[in-house]
């Protein structure tokens, strides 16, 4: 048994028992981001186009780019060992590797600008009062150049709708969105983001975290989605309608209107108010499926205006448009998901992933 | 520093003994042939390598891709991010070397090490020239950084004894041959106290005016020629040899050259008309044959007959061709193991040359200024340069003449002369001769007197001191032995089917693929005691070249 989990079973009294040691990456089902978003169906998020239509953008093929700055987040999880916890329960311990990461573009030349990494280890919350001890313990441990920076606890319920290990991952995410918004609250206040140097970030803004004085950091950020969940309802003002189906005649250079919804910020009575709108990047007739090349599109109303108004219609149609003109060059032949994705956006993750370990060493300090 | 890239080993791209990769930096501009090298190799010691090939690659898979990356074809289109890109070079390992003098390390470069730019002083010690003996200038090399580098042969291996004779291919009026063999030449003489030059002129009059200083030449131009190590002048001890004709405004000789400067070389007794008579060159008429299939050896047997037989002895052209005549004829014939038919091909093949004005009966009045060529090559002395003009003659009759030169050169350094003055003769002497494949065609029969001649040169003529120094279009055209013993070969722009040759198997492709590229003024040279293949340019011809006034 490896020093880590020595360290676990001398202080907690449980016991690990090895397992087939895997990647959870591909094991586990990869949830929509979307899941959880309520939308608010009967109120469209924008001060004009109040009707609702779908908006025709010009279609450049030239032109100077609103965005600047490329954020991504990646993480590798995996199952270490099963345990046998003091009170009788049996429940995996799931550590990860989590990166973040921002490139920017200089003369159309992605360079990387900052990236943050940790190891977090994953631990049920049946412990008791021994996770301090195995928390120092563990992080001052130094094995094979690598350390554990963080453990998190993940909560035990009984009969979950997942599994256990998707627990576990989600306190993961967590630690590597918060990194992510570390990231973003040094740009702002480096003032390295500006209406015309703007911030994509890869993925649903879920930063529920965010305190409300901090939500001016969000102004010049957005964030992109290749993929979201088709069978949402409560979009659209039919409610049973999925926006899925709404989708099927979004055209080439085309968005929809801006519809929200809330998220209600941890610890606080309080909700982030979110804006997104889908829009069409590539055309439908050299796309894999009906709704490949459609991305969703988020921003945070930051500013009181914003969100008793809605976003600017003019606002949201020039970063539609300057989104659209990403659309070149594209990964296709490195990424199935090509379709969706941008090239700059891209790029950050492959530099994201080649920054992590690899599997068999991350494995071997436990 | 000049940093430039940085060595990349991978499992498709291993480095090896021979040969590393490395990608450049953003902006960096280097060509193939430019040298860098590699500090703080094994022992602290530097290795040095010449770029053979440059590859751009990106992420992309493929055509589609890129396709697709244009908005599905649209030319128009502009990326708002580039792709990721690189460009690499693949480059040979020429040398390593350390500060002690130690052993060379052999061991591959290692991944991430640095790539820089070479200092002339580097550029030198890269290819080993640093400690040449006897350098002779061979040109330049330039880098993508803007040196230029001054290039030497090993005189040694140029003109004797280690390894001798030059060989230069490329298409006629873009691969600069004879402005390159000329200046190598210039440099031999001013370098050299015991050589001659004879030199062909096949040409209009390009090589007829190799004593007069280039009028059009500019400082930069003539800079080179310091750089080199060498004077910018023109030939000195020059005589020209002119085939006579009967023409007395034109100096009795059969030329391209204009008249005013023919006057002139013939009032400063520079130059002179060859003649051949019969007397003195029968015995060389088998030369006239040297391109003439003769498998069952009858006109060989005929000159045999000529050169044994009394009956062919004290006779004149005319009354030669008369002997020839009475053989012709059925009945008349007196050896009858040389056939009528046979004799009647002789005369044929004999008439269409001997006409010509060279041919002379003797030696005619002082203003005509005839001379038997083959009796001044033998009192060539040292330092002299001979300009013999034969571009207003047949194929055959160039044959001809090339053979009876060689031959004289040949009896000369045998000892086979009446000259008392020997320490006046040429310990070595150099042979320049363009369009080689005429008189050493890959398709010459053997019997060939003159291919004879020329293989005894390539093969030995290293030990007597007669080297050829020679030129053509096409290097598959010419005999396996004679380039194949030639130790100095110049490539100059050529096409793509003789790349496909056999000649150019040993060479890499990138180097192959750039002889059809190459400008003019550029060449890429072998050389013994290179390390590898260079591409040079060298200095603009110091003689005049002009045929005007």
């Amino acid at each position: 048994m490896g020093k880590i989990l020595s360290i676990i079973e001398k202080h907690s009294g449980g016991k690990c028992f090895y397992c087939d040691r895997c990647s959870l990456d591909h094991l586990v089902f990869q949830e929509y981001q979307d899941n959880n978003e309520e939308f608010k169906g009967e109120r469209i998020f924008e001060t004009e186009n109040k009707q609702g239509k779908n908006i025709t953008l010009e279609k450049r093929k030239v032109g100077y780019s609103l965005f600047k700055y490329f954020l991504d987040g990646a993480r590798r999880t995996y199952k270490i060992v099963d345990f046998a916890t003091p009170d009788n329960k049996f429940l995996p311990i799931v550590a990860g590797q989590i990166a973040t990461a921002v490139c920017i573009r200089e003369n159309k030349k992605l360079k990387n600008h900052k990236i943050n990494k940790k190891n977090i280890l994953a631990l049920p919350d049946r412990l008791g009062d021994e996770f301090d001890t195995i928390q120092s313990e563990l992080t001052s441990l130094k094995y094979h150049n690598l350390t554990i920076d963080k453990i998190v606890k993940y909560r035990y319920q009984p009969n979950p709708d997942r599994p256990f290990e998707n627990l576990a991952i989600a306190k993961i995410q967590l630690e590597m969105l918060n990194m992510e918004i570390n990231l973003i609250s040094e740009m702002v206040h480096s003032e390295m983001l500006k209406t015309d140097q703007m911030l994509i970030i890869d993925g649903s803004l879920q930063f529920s975290s965010i305190k409300e004085e901090n939500e001016y950091i969000m102004r010049d950020v957005i964030g992109i989605s290749k993929t979201f969940n088709p069978h949402l309802q409560g979009i659209l003002k039919t409610k049973s309608k999925e926006i899925g189906h709404h989708l099927l005649n979004l055209k080439f250079g085309e968005r929809t209107p801006v519809y929200v919804y809330e998220t209600k910020k941890e610890k606080a009575n309080k909700y982030l108010k979110i804006g997104a709108w889908y829009l069409r990047i590539r055309e439908q007739k050299y796309s894999p499926n009906p709704l490949s090349g459609i991305i969703k599109v988020e921003r945070i109303a930051t500013t009181q205006k914003e969100k008793e108004d809605g976003f600017s219609t003019d606002m949201i149609d020039e970063i539609s448009s300057a989104i659209l003109l990403e659309r070149n060059v594209t990964c296709f032949g490195n990424d199935e998901r090509w379709a969706n994705h941008i090239y700059p956006i891209y790029l950050t993750e492959q530099f994201l992933k080649s920054s992590f370990v690899s599997d068999q060493y991350f494995l071997n300090i436990f | 520093m000049n940093e430039i890239g940085k060595i990349s080993a991978s499992e498709k791209f291993p480095t090896t003994v021979d040969q590393f990769y490395f990608w450049l930096k953003d902006g960096v501009i280097v060509r193939p042939f430019d040298i860098v090298k590699i500090e703080k190799h094994y022992n602290g010691s530097i290795t040095y390598g010449i770029i053979e090939d440059l590859v751009h690659i990106t992420d992309g898979t493929g055509p589609i891709g890129s396709y697709v990356s244009s908005d599905f074809g649209d030319v128009i289109s502009e990326p708002q991010t580039l792709r990721l890109g690189l460009t690499y070079a693949k480059c040979k390992v020429m040398a390593n070397c350390s500060k002690g003098g130690e052993e060379q390390i052999y061991m591959p470069l290692q991944d991430g090490q640095v790539v820089y730019f070479c200092s002339e002083d580097e550029v030198i010690e890269a290819l080993g020239l640093d400690n040449i003996e006897n350098p002779i200038p061979a040109g330049f090399i330039e880098m993508s950084n803007n040196i230029s580098v001054p290039i030497n042969f090993n005189r040694d291996f140029v003109i004797g004894p280690e390894g001798a004779h030059l060989n230069i291919s490329g298409i006629s009026g873009l691969a600069t041959k004879t402005s390159y063999a000329m200046f190598l030449l210039q440099a031999l003489q001013q370098k050299e106290d015991d050589l001659s030059i004879i030199v062909l002129n096949v040409k209009g009059a390009d090589l007829l005016r190799l004593d007069e200083p280039n009028p059009i030449l500019s400082e930069t131009q003539k800079d080179d020629y310091s750089k080199a190590g060498i004077q910018c002048k023109p030939f000195d001890n020059v005589k020209y040899f002119y085939p006579y004709c009967k023409n007395k405004e034109r100096n009795y000789s059969n030329t391209y050259l204009n008249k005013n400067s023919l006057k002139q070389q013939h009032d400063n007794n520079q130059a002179l008309n060859y003649i051949y008579t019969y007397e003195n060159n029968y015995e060389q008429i088998d030369l006239l044959f040297s391109n003439i299939d003769d498998p069952s050896m009858t006109m060989f047997s005929i000159m045999s007959l000529i050169s044994e037989s009394d009956e062919f002895k004290g006779l004149t052209w005319d009354s030669f061709l008369e002997l020839l005549d009475e053989n012709t004829k059925k009945g008349k014939n007196t050896n009858s193991e040389i056939t009528v038919q046979s004799w009647r091909k002789f005369k044929r093949l004999v008439r269409t040359s001997i006409t010509n004005n060279i041919f002379q009966e003797s030696l005619g009045s002082k203003e005509k200024r005839q001379v038997i060529l083959k009796d001044e090559i033998k009192k060539i002395n040292k330092n002299e340069v001979y300009t013999i003009d034969i571009s207003k003659m047949d194929e055959q009759l160039q044959c001809f003449v090339f053979g009876d030169i060689v031959k004289a050169v040949y009896e000369l350094k045998l000892g086979e002369t009446d000259r008392n003055d020997i320490e006046n003769i040429p310990k070595r002497v150099v042979i320049f001769v363009d369009e080689l494949n005429k008189y050493a065609s890959s398709a010459a029969p053997k019997s060939s007197p003159i291919l004879n001649n020329i293989l005894e040169i390539t093969e030995r003529g290293r030990s007597m001191g007669i080297i050829l120094f020679s030129a053509e279009q096409f290097k598959s055209a010419v005999h396996e032995r004679v380039k194949g013993n030639c130790s100095t070969h110049a490539y100059g722009r050529t096409n793509a089917i003789e790349i496909s040759k056999p000649d150019y198997r040993f060479i890499p492709n990138v180097f192959t693929n750039m002889m059809t590229r190459l400008g003019k003024g550029d060449l890429i040279i072998e050389h013994p005691i290179f390390r590898s293949l260079l591409k040079i340019k060298f200095p603009f011809p110091s003689y005049h070249q002009n045929n005007e006034d």
